[in-house]
């Protein structure tokens, strides 16, 4: 099912957190809405939901018009950041609670109810956890319960908040590549709210990149990445170096694009390496350059010869590389 | 370095022994006061309504007078507590779960009767509801009495317990915030399924909380009802304005045994309020276990 954002605006007071949004979201996509905090990306997915209401605009299911619509008939599932799961219910009840809120000639038997959760609850991958509570769960698993739950009423269209917003590092990563993958089993329209742009490249088909209450870009992850279509998407999606020209221009390159080398060489500048850090594959030497305070992040494969015997306060001559040509003044 | 660590440990033992009499010395004291205050008048009660022995003590129990006066008691708090139990929860939920204009006035609206002096909530009703009250000529004329007759203490009754079940719930809601409502909502439930199946288990404990102290409170007042009530023995007496009464006749067995009647209700109050608590928490951990 496509969703389709018209014209939606929104305002809190006198702050103003949508303004004048349009957005096209086909059936199947999984796209991520993505921005820093305040930039309205949370309001636009609520709104979507039927959970706040926009000043002015619509909201379309397939062409249909929502906008009238009660959260309870729009047939949305909703995974919220703090996962409100119910807290005096086990995890079964938890699952069970959308089929068994159905009014009494559309709902299933117990029966029915049982088989469906349990179902859930295996594709979930914590069908041993039904009798628990919620509170006796960790936050990875408290998450995949709410999915489970969201999904138990058969949704059209699967809404998710800053889904692993509240979990730690190593179990975001885990549960991102989980739900990318859940996405291509059941292929269900899916639009999910995050600030970490690394979430966002990972999991999404596409990325629609908010600011200040507008759309920046649309575009797929490489799209967004490579041709960045302002300096804010630029800066958003991924570490970046400026590197002052003098007469107020200057160059914006990623740390991977540069050229480093132990000896003067054409073009190339002249800086102090102020520390050096091993990261895995690559490593990252900080550069102070001679006239600018900014400093400089240069990201190069661990061999490179640059490397060998290299220690701080040593003079490096790098030459940056950049793909993207927004070369402001 | 185990210097260090000694003499670190050698501080914390210090601290912990200073801490160990500091701490005796608290709960003596606290035990001090409980058994000054609350334990010796429980027992004075109790002893001087037994003073002339058990045949004396039931005489004064299941005097007509008394016991007309334990029925107006029970009646003021069959009402009240109900009536408040609706209100306080449509008012924490209106304050807790929604933005409104006058949300604050609200708020400070229904802690005015912590703050006003029950016997001006009484003069309250009398000035309005009295002979010559406003509305008394209206009242008359239609034959309806409120002061001086049973609404008039129900009204007081409700009027001086009003912010307890709400004040219990308020903080609770705001605290537990609107995502379990919304999740619900968004899931299918109605308005109706949404309270009574998530809102409500969430706040049980507060609400039953609530209830039992405002049930205790309905019970015990007196300033307010003194003064709507009229003290017209047998017929607009609760019991404590029937222990005022007895007392003030220099009756003083009959006077404490039905304060120990007052105190009977009061204890079972609270076992009731223990048992619920304890129910409750043994189907909590019952569930944890399976």
């Amino acid at each position: 099912m496509s969703i389709e954002v018209r014209n939606i605006s929104k305002n809190f007071g006198a702050f103003r957190a949508l303004n004048d949004i349009n957005l096209d979201i086909h059936s199947g996509e999984l796209v991520a809405l993505l921005g820093p905090s305040g930039c309205g990306k949370t309001s636009l997915l609520r709104i979507i939901a039927g959970l706040e209401t926009p000043d002015t605009g619509s909201i379309q299911f397939h062409g249909e018009d929502v906008s009238g619509h009660d959260v309870r008939d729009r047939n949305v599932g909703f995974v919220f950041q703090h996962y409100a799961l119910f807290r005096h219910m086990t995890v079964f009840d938890n699952v069970a609670f959308g089929l068994r809120m159905k009014p009494k000639k559309q709902r299933p038997s117990e029966e029915e109810i049982a088989h469906k959760v349990h179902e859930l609850l295996n594709m979930v991958q914590l069908d041993w956890l039904a009798d628990r509570y919620p509170e006796q769960l960790s936050g990875g698993q408290r998450q995949r319960i709410a999915l489970a739950r969201a999904l138990a009423v058969q949704p059209k269209i699967l809404l998710l908040d800053e889904p692993f917003g509240a979990l730690d590092a190593k179990v975001r990563k885990e549960l991102r590549r989980w739900l990318a993958r859940l996405h291509e089993e059941i292929n269900l329209t899916s639009v999910f709210v995050t600030h970490d742009q690394e979430e966002a490249m990972e999991v999404a088909d596409r990325i629609v990149v908010m600011n200040k209450g507008v759309i920046e870009q649309i575009g797929s992850p490489g799209e967004v990445y490579e041709q960045p279509a302002s300096d804010f998407v630029y800066h958003f999606l991924g570490d970046s170096n400026r590197l002052h020209l003098g007469d107020d221009g200057h160059i914006l390159f990623r740390p991977h694009e540069i050229s480093l080398s132990r000896l003067t060489q054409a073009e190339h500048l002249a800086a102090q390496v102020r520390d050096i850090r091993p990261l895995g594959a690559i490593t990252r030497v900080t550069l102070k350059v001679e006239g600018q305070d900014e400093l400089i992040e240069a990201e190069v494969v661990n061999d490179h010869a640059s490397l060998a015997g290299l220690i701080r306060g040593e003079t490096l001559y790098f030459k940056p590389r950049p793909s993207f040509a927004a070369n402001g003044h | 370095m185990s210097s260090i660590t000694v003499s670190a440990a050698a501080t914390r033992n210090a601290a912990r022994r200073g801490n160990a009499w500091a701490r005796r010395l608290l709960i003596l004291s606290a035990w001090l006061a409980f058994a000054l205050f609350l334990l010796l008048p429980l027992y004075m009660v109790l002893s001087e309504a037994l003073k002339l022995g058990f045949g004396t003590f039931f005489t004064s129990i299941l005097e007509p007078d008394a016991l007309s006066a334990l029925k107006l008691t029970l009646i003021a708090v069959g009402i009240s507590v109900p009536l408040n139990l609706v209100f306080g929860v449509s008012a924490a939920w209106c304050v807790s779960k929604f933005e409104f204009r006058g949300k604050s006035l609200l708020v400070t609206l229904i802690d005015l009767p912590f703050s006003v002096s029950p016997v001006i909530a009484g003069l309250i009703y009398v000035l309005l509801f009295g002979a010559q009250g406003y509305f008394g000529k209206w009242l008359s004329e239609h034959d309806i009495q409120i002061v001086f007759a049973v609404p008039g203490i129900v009204l007081a009754t409700l009027f001086v317990t009003v912010p307890f079940v709400a004040r219990e719930l308020i903080p609770l809601m705001q605290e537990q915030g609107t995502q379990e409502e919304e999740a619900a909502r968004l899931l299918g439930a109605n308005g109706w399924q949404m309270f009574w199946h998530v809102t409500l288990p969430n706040i049980k404990w507060g609400l039953i909380y609530g209830v039992v102290l405002c049930t205790a409170r309905a019970m015990g007042e007196f300033g307010a009802v003194s003064v709507v009530s009229g003290h017209i023995r047998g017929y607009t007496n609760t019991l404590p304005l029937h222990v005022e009464i007895l007392y003030n006749e220099y009756n003083h067995v009959a006077a404490f045994s039905v304060a120990s009647l007052l105190l009977a209700l009061a204890l079972i109050i609270l076992l009731l309020k223990q048992w619920s608590e304890a129910r409750l928490s043994r189907l909590k951990s019952a569930g944890d276990e399976e």
